[in-house]
């Protein structure tokens, strides 16, 4: 069937099954490979994406339900100011090792930003539970993420 | 994942191949041709911790097989229950240790008793079995020390090359038993493995002579001054509270780079340092980026010895057809011995700098002067140095459901002097997570050859909210013969955490663990059988 969406801003017309998996739709169909497949069924985050501005698991979630709706993927996400403050902090922190969770942990990471301005650590550890990471022990990432949130109270001067 | 692409009288095939050279080989096998018509090239692995060793390799012939017989490029990508089906795992272990002690309560023999599980294909058990052997005796000194190691042919899981190589089962297995016996002493057991660790100049258990200083005491004096280790310790279990708080700390060592006996000596493994026409230097090697920050860590070497920016040094993922044959990375070797040939070479591009256009220098690695081994009799130099640690780890365990949860993690450890901190202490960081992870949730049971545990909802991880935050620091003593006077991170960390566990737990709530991973229901049976004897 015909299913119609936006994605990272473009609207997409798609003739498809409507119970594929998003994530399979979002990197073989629209080669958005940032979105990555760690373990196919809700467990481990790296497939997160935003539909209509909410965290989302892409790999649980059939294409037909966002017809009509918003997602965004880090290929979009990486437009917005959030993201480069997420970026560099994780990047200056060292809060990544191989790479393969941190499109989906920036996700999560900026969701929680959005809604939690200034997270303490207990929140950070709670919020992100659902992105793992084999590689970093998650130590710098909590660090990165109070970094983000730092600054992005801080008036943006760069 | 693997992707096999047919070209005439060739076949490419791409992979996140932590030993690329092993690739073509490998392929050649199945498809009945010599290895030369097969180019393999690495994609970006991700982690690998051992798992993308051998198993990448036997995926990568699937693909190679559908590739030949369709002519076409072909595929070939696990989902996770498949891939935790099919890749390799650490090995499940039975170690069993005896030791004697004098009237002045000091170890005078240690006897141990190594059973690794092998599986069913032998893959890395012989390599994995030889450092569990060679690091048995751990950071200690005992007078007379017999060893025997087996690894078994079973029918469960297929065990390979695993983050710790063998030595975080010795090493909880040791630590454990060295606390019971100061226990049963009536000797504090930090003082008590404090009385018995090697230092300079002692003889290891293969005979071989620490030429550096051991600076475990440094060590030691550096956790607890970040964890408050010794007021803490043993404070807590007294209390009727239900929550139960306790800490422990577990020495550990590890020899590296890998073992001298190993696949290492005898076989050129070369790099190339390639300065192009435009000023542009080039790093050539079959050493792969698995996150630990490989590519960065050589190009600042380079980038410092050349006096370059290290923007303009780079290295890509390898290409067996252009690269010469390093034999990938793996047993903490790549940055101790590669890095060091990275820096001989980056010295002779130097000197030769001022010649035009393209220059090109081919570097092996080069073994310490020093080394003596001797294989027959298993007695000498068993590794080029070792890097040395202490972890300690505090938990609280609730009594009505037996969870124990960590509430703090310190660490300090001799990695000779770091070349990039914050990489270095990243290793660390995951190592220790992992560690505890091993020790603490990580099950994996098989039964009647089928594993139960097959996907991230069954086979748990630690997430961010079973781990509190780790503090850590570096007790600085270089290394001669290593770059800048780095030693070996990667593995070291993994070691010590699971025992540092097990140590908490048993002070938390007075009684002895002997097995891993500590769940809940095998801390119920402790908890019961405490009961029941008292």
């Amino acid at each position: 069937m015909t299913i119609a969406f936006v994605v990272n801003g473009r609207p997409v017309v798609l003739e498809t099954d409507p119970l594929r998996r998003l994530i399979d739709v979002l990197r073989e169909d629209l080669g958005l490979t940032g979105v990555k497949e760690g373990c196919g069924e809700g467990e481990c985050g790296a497939c997160s994406v935003l539909i209509d501005e909410r965290p989302a698991l892409a790999c649980i979630v059939a294409v037909g339900a966002v017809e009509g709706r918003h997602v965004v993927t880090i290929e979009g996400y990486q437009e917005r100011d959030l993201f480069r403050k997420v970026a560099s902090a994780f990047s200056e922190t060292g809060a990544l090792q191989c790479g393969f969770c941190t499109p989906g942990m920036i996700i999560a990471a900026g969701a929680l930003i959005d809604a939690c301005p200034d997270p303490d650590e207990e929140t950070i550890r709670e919020a992100l539970s659902g992105n793992l990471c084999r590689c970093t022990g998650y130590n710098r990432i909590v660090q990165a993420v109070m970094r983000a949130s730092r600054e992005t109270k801080e008036p943006s001067s760069r | 994942m693997a992707i096999a692409v047919p070209e005439e009288e060739r076949m490419t095939v791409y992979g996140p191949f932590q030993i690329p050279d092993i690739v073509p080989v490998a392929v050649s096998i199945p498809l009945g041709w010599n290895t030369d018509r097969i180019r393999a090239r690495v994609t970006t692995i991700g982690g690998d911790f051992g798992g993308k060793m051998e198993t990448t390799a036997q995926i990568t012939c699937l693909g190679a097989l559908a590739a030949y017989v369709t002519q076409r490029p072909c595929s070939i990508v696990y989902d996770r229950e498949e891939d935790i089906t099919t890749t390799s795992k650490r090995h499940p272990s039975r170690i069993r240790i005896k030791s004697g002690v004098d009237q002045n309560k000091r170890i005078r023999a240690v006897k141990m008793d190594i059973d690794l599980l092998g599986g069913a294909y032998f893959g890395s058990s012989a390599v994995v079995l030889d450092s569990s052997v060679k690091m048995a005796t751990g950071p200690y000194r005992f007078e007379n020390v017999s060893v025997r190691g087996r690894a078994l042919a079973t029918n469960h899981i297929m065990p390979g090359a695993t983050r710790g190589f063998g030595v975080v089962q010795t090493t909880f297995a040791l630590e454990t038993h060295m606390s019971r016996v100061a226990r049963q002493l009536g000797i504090d057991p930090l003082d008590f493995r404090l009385g018995h660790v090697l230092k300079q100049g002692d003889r290891t258990s293969t005979d071989a002579v620490l030429r550096d200083q051991v600076k475990i005491p440094e060590i030691v004096k550096s956790v607890d001054a970040m964890s408050g280790y010794r007021a803490k310790r043993g404070r807590q279990a007294g209390s009727d509270a239900t929550v139960k708080r306790g800490i422990g700390i577990a020495l550990y060592s590890f020899g590296a780079p890998h073992t001298v006996k190993g696949t290492l000596r005898g076989r050129p493994r070369p790099l190339i340092l390639r300065r192009t026409g435009s000023g542009d230097v080039v790093i050539l090697t079959t050493i792969t980026e698995l996150g630990q920050g490989m590519v960065t860590v050589f190009r600042e070497i380079a980038s410092r010895i050349l006096d370059i920016p290290i923007e303009r040094i780079s290295m890509d993922n390898p290409d067996t057809d252009r690269d010469p044959s390093t034999m990938g990375t793996g047993a903490s070797l790549g940055v101790t011995l590669f890095g060091k040939s990275v820096e001989r070479g980056a010295r002779k591009l130097k000197d030769r700098w001022d010649e035009p256009g393209e220059i090109e220098v081919m570097e092996d690695y080069v073994e310490p002067g020093y080394l003596e081994w001797d294989d027959k009799r298993v007695v000498g130099d068993a590794f080029h140095t070792y890097s040395w640690g202490a972890v300690a780890a505090e938990v609280s365990v609730d009594l009505l459901t037996c969870e124990v949860q960590v509430t703090g993690v310190w660490a300090a450890h001799d990695i000779g002097r770091p070349i990039n901190d914050r990489l270095a202490e990243g290793q660390v960081d995951g190592a220790l997570v992992q560690g505890l992870g091993f020790g603490l949730m990580e099950v994996l049971e098989s039964k009647e050859g089928i594993l139960q545990q097959g996907r991230l909802r069954d086979y748990a991880i630690p997430t961010m909210r079973d781990i509190p935050a780790i503090r850590q620091s570096f007790v600085i003593n270089p290394y001669s013969e290593g770059p800048f006077g780095a030693k070996s991170v990667g593995e070291i960390p993994t070691i010590g955490a699971a025992a540092a566990l097990g140590e908490a737990v048993a002070d938390a709530l007075g009684i002895e663990v002997g097995r891993l991973p500590i769940t809940p229901e095998y801390l119920l049976d402790l908890v019961r059988a405490k009961e029941t004897s008292s």
